[in-house]
């Protein structure tokens, strides 16, 4: 734990160093979490897309300037950036085009830099994404049945339930839960670590 | 992660792992906090404690459904009314207490009792696979063929029940076909104590109307006639005639067995008014077939009129019934005999008063022979009824035996199911099922010479085809009495259809092995037929010194090792298996001086009692608490990894 937390993070390689390799790995985790949140605030896919390289550009600009003392207000800052650069994007989209069908600006949950639970949602999300990405991982170790069972599970099914539908006993259900899970949380916690 | 767009991942995106992630970030121990601690979670959490039901079933005033109980994890079968009257309430819950109070193998046990969210009354009862008695019967007795001894045995079963009730003083009112649920095994369960009470309570008020209008519930429902009338007893039409009491069961107990014997109520009408004319005249229905007369004889006791006239109590209808199966006469078949006797002393009082007992007998004996030819030719054809009834006693023992051989087989002991299937052939050699079970047997002892033998009598079907062939197949060049070699054992397991067979047959071959290295070929095939998902084995054995080493590391999804049981092992690795607690069953009795269990799902070890050689222990660290650690190191060397 000691050596773990004395290693450099991602973000400070690139705070130091802006080296490319550092950003590399900083754009392949990140670019998908700013396009998650532009999403969220209900832009459609090629404009998020167009968002995250703006988002992207400005980071590449501001990051070696932030000062942060955790990831979690980090989140919270970059969602702010993604949240300021939709409403730009949008204010210009509104001008060349004079209609916004996909999404109206007032309708957006844009969130100021003031907003108090703004770090919340951009962990929130992360913790979705992360799991995502992990769940997306563990489901190729693991037999369809397996798996399926696992999913329905955590989707509220119960363990007789699901003991009935597959003609298996409730304890096997248990212990397919507990392999998927534990693979589950062994891959969230590598990533967290890559990422780091 | 290249594989995965943008788009895609977002259109994917689970919004509901945040608790995982957290697990998984903050290093919570996931055995301990998935195993125990969801459950803890899921029935502290529990706002409904009953899931949404699937109907089952429903009387005049109940309808049941199938339901989920979150908090046992189990399905039950939940009662709720109809009606939701305040009157009815008040009844259904005295109902749901009185049967709660009653505790039989052969009542229906009630689980909960309690008020809905919707304020509707409910109670919760045992789910069973039973089906009614009327249901029962029409399908067993279809071609008249149902076991006279499987009914009596039926019959004796809820006479158990209500004579169980009868110790406690609660009487149940309603007994007929359709409040007695049969199982597939043949437990019988009395149901619906809706009319029960309690006698000598107080409490408890009585109707004024000289019928009890929940029978007019339960029959005239919606213009249909419910349920099965034509069980109840004269005095629950006419109240003149006496007290609904333990009389009245037996009546409808007499009424059962009347069904049982010829398949119809011991009244029928076209309507109720016809079926209370008749119950108050005593006109009960006879069968087309004649049953054995001494049974008749106890029905139709138990159907008196007059309550005085029937059984005092359901143990004797019970000793009746017991005698007549063990083959002697019963109290209500001789009744008719000490009438007549008493009759004839009282016709002849001046020589009965003024001879002898022997004379008296004597005279008996010529008056009877004399006055009565209709009588003697009476008990000549009664002799010859029992007669008939002690050969049929012997047929009907056939198939009694056929299932107490089976259930012999079921659990391994082959002796004994040998000795009742051989029984069964000799009582009854007509008897297929009887063959069956006997070709069977000598199969899984590897006699497959005389398995061939009663194969060939037992009924055509596939799995006895196929096994007929392979007892040919693997009976040429062996005696009976010889063993196959563990080669050609491994070979006849994988030709058989089907997992438990392929156990039977080797539970039998691991009681007689002779050779442990010999042995292990086929744990090694065993564990393979167990474990079905594995791909591989990974499987070392070897002896040292005498001592007899077997490692199965490397088996990670294995969790079935249930061969291995009654092994002489000495030293056993199963390291990183994912064996439950159950499987520490299988090392119960074996001379082991080291284990290795790490890595399992192993953390109750109550099982080291039976190992007493035990000398080092691998355990995962932290499966075991500290008090039961220190207390294992005091006798052994304990490893935590």
């Amino acid at each position: 734990m000691e050596e773990f937390q004395t290693r450099q993070t991602l973000l400070e390689r690139i705070q130091k160093q802006h080296d490319e390799s550092s950003w590399e790995d900083f754009v392949h985790y990140y670019r998908s979490y700013i396009y998650i949140i532009c999403r969220r605030m209900n832009l459609p896919h090629h404009d998020s897309e167009e968002v995250v390289q703006q988002v992207l550009v400005k980071l590449w600009e501001k990051l070696p300037g932030f000062s942060y003392d955790n990831r979690k207000r980090f989140r919270g800052w970059l969602c702010t950036v993604t949240g300021n650069t939709v409403k730009d994007y949008l204010r210009k989209q509104k001008t060349i085009r004079k209609t916004h069908d996909a999404a109206k600006e007032e309708d957006l949950p844009v969130h100021g830099a003031a907003a108090p639970n703004i770090e919340d949602i951009a962990e929130e999300e992360w913790k979705n994404y992360i799991s995502t990405l992990a769940l997306e991982q563990v489901k190729k170790n693991f037999s369809q049945q397996v798996f399926g069972i696992f999913m329905k599970l955590h989707s509220g099914a119960s363990r007789m339930q699901l003991a009935e539908e597959y003609q298996l006993p409730p304890n096997t259900i248990s212990v397919y839960k507990r392999r998927v899970l534990s693979a589950l949380c062994s891959e969230i916690r590598r990533l967290e670590e890559e990422i780091c | 992660m290249s594989d995965f767009d943008d788009k895609t991942l977002f259109e994917t995106l689970q919004t509901d792992l945040t608790g995982i992630y957290d697990m998984a970030v903050n290093r919570e121990d996931i055995l301990s906090e998935d195993f125990s601690h969801t459950l803890f979670n899921e029935i502290r959490d529990l706002k409904e404690r009953y899931g949404k039901g699937s109907f089952i079933d429903e009387g005049g005033m109940k309808k049941v459904h199938k339901v989920e109980d979150k908090s046992t994890g189990r399905y039950v079968a939940m009662a709720m009314l109809k009606d939701n009257s305040p009157k009815q309430q008040e009844r259904f819950l005295r109902e749901a207490r009185l049967t709660a109070t009653l505790e039989h193998p052969n009542i229906m046990p009630v689980y909960d009792i309690g008020i809905s969210g919707g304020n509707e009354p409910f109670f919760s009862m045992k789910l069973t696979s039973g089906r009614s008695l009327d249901t029962i019967y029409k399908e067993k007795n279809k071609d008249g063929d149902w076991p006279l001894i499987q009914r009596l045995n039926l019959f004796l079963a809820v006479c158990e029940a209500i004579s169980y009730a009868h110790s406690r003083n609660v009487v149940h009112l309603d007994i007929k076909p359709h409040n007695i649920l049969v199982g597939d095994f043949g437990e019988v369960l009395v149901i619906d104590w809706g009319l029960g009470k309690i006698l000598f309570d107080e409490e408890e008020e009585e109707d004024s109307d000289s019928i009890d209008p929940a029978f007019f519930n339960e029959m005239t429902l919606d213009g249909f006639i419910k349920g099965t009338p034509g069980y109840m007893a004269p005095e629950q039409i006419d109240k003149s005639l006496g007290d609904r009491d333990k009389q009245t069961d037996i009546y409808a107990l007499g009424g059962i067995l009347h069904y049982l014997l010829i398949g119809k109520a011991p009244v029928t009408g076209k309507d109720l008014e016809e079926i209370f004319a008749k119950t108050l005249k005593s006109e009960i229905t006879t069968a087309d077939q004649s049953p054995p007369q001494a049974l008749q004889a106890v029905a139709l006791k138990a159907l008196s009129l007059s309550k005085e006239d029937r059984f005092s109590s359901v143990d004797e209808i019970r000793n009746d019934i017991e005698a007549f199966m063990s083959g002697y006469a019963t109290s209500a078949e001789n009744a008719g005999f000490i009438k007549n006797f008493i009759l004839l002393m009282k016709r002849h009082k001046v020589i009965a008063a003024s001879a002898l007992i022997i004379l008296v007998l004597t005279s008996l004996f010529i008056i009877r022979l004399r006055k009565s030819e209709k009588y003697s030719r009476e008990l000549l054809s009664l002799y010859e009824a029992e007669k008939k009834q002690t050969e049929m006693i012997s047929k009907e023992a056939s198939p009694h035996l056929v299932s107490k051989a089976v259930r012999n087989l079921y659990a391994y002991e082959y002796s004994l199911c040998l000795e009742n299937a051989s029984t069964a052939v000799k009582r009854d050699p007509e008897n297929p099922s009887a063959w069956e079970i006997l070709a069977h047997c000598h199969f899984y002892t590897q006699e497959f010479n005389s398995a061939a033998k009663a194969f060939a009598k037992a009924p055509k079907r596939k799995l006895n085809e196929t096994l007929l062939k392979l007892a040919q197949k693997y009976g040429e060049n062996k005696d009976d009495s010889e063993r196959l070699p563990s080669e050609k054992f491994i070979s006849l397991l994988r030709r058989i259809p089907t997992t438990q067979l392929k156990r039977t047959l080797y539970r039998n071959e691991v009681l007689n092995y002779r050779n442990v290295a010999d042995h292990m070929k086929i744990i090694k095939e065993m564990l393979f037929i167990n474990n079905p998902h594995l791909d591989t084995v990974f499987f070392h054995y070897e002896n040292r010194n005498g001592k007899n080493f077997l490692d199965l590391t490397g088996n990670e999804n294995m969790d079935q090792i249930g061969c291995i049981r009654l092994m002489p092992l000495h030293v056993l690795n199963v390291e990183g298996l994912s064996l439950p607690n159950r499987e520490t069953l299988q090392l119960r009795g074996m001379p082991l001086e080291e284990l290795n269990i790490a890595g399992t799902l192993i953390d109750n070890y109550s099982f080291l009692e039976s190992i007493p050689n035990l000398k080092r222990l691998t355990i995962s660290k932290g499966s075991c608490g500290p008090e039961r650690l220190a207390e294992l190191k005091m006798r052994m060397t304990v490893i935590e990894k």
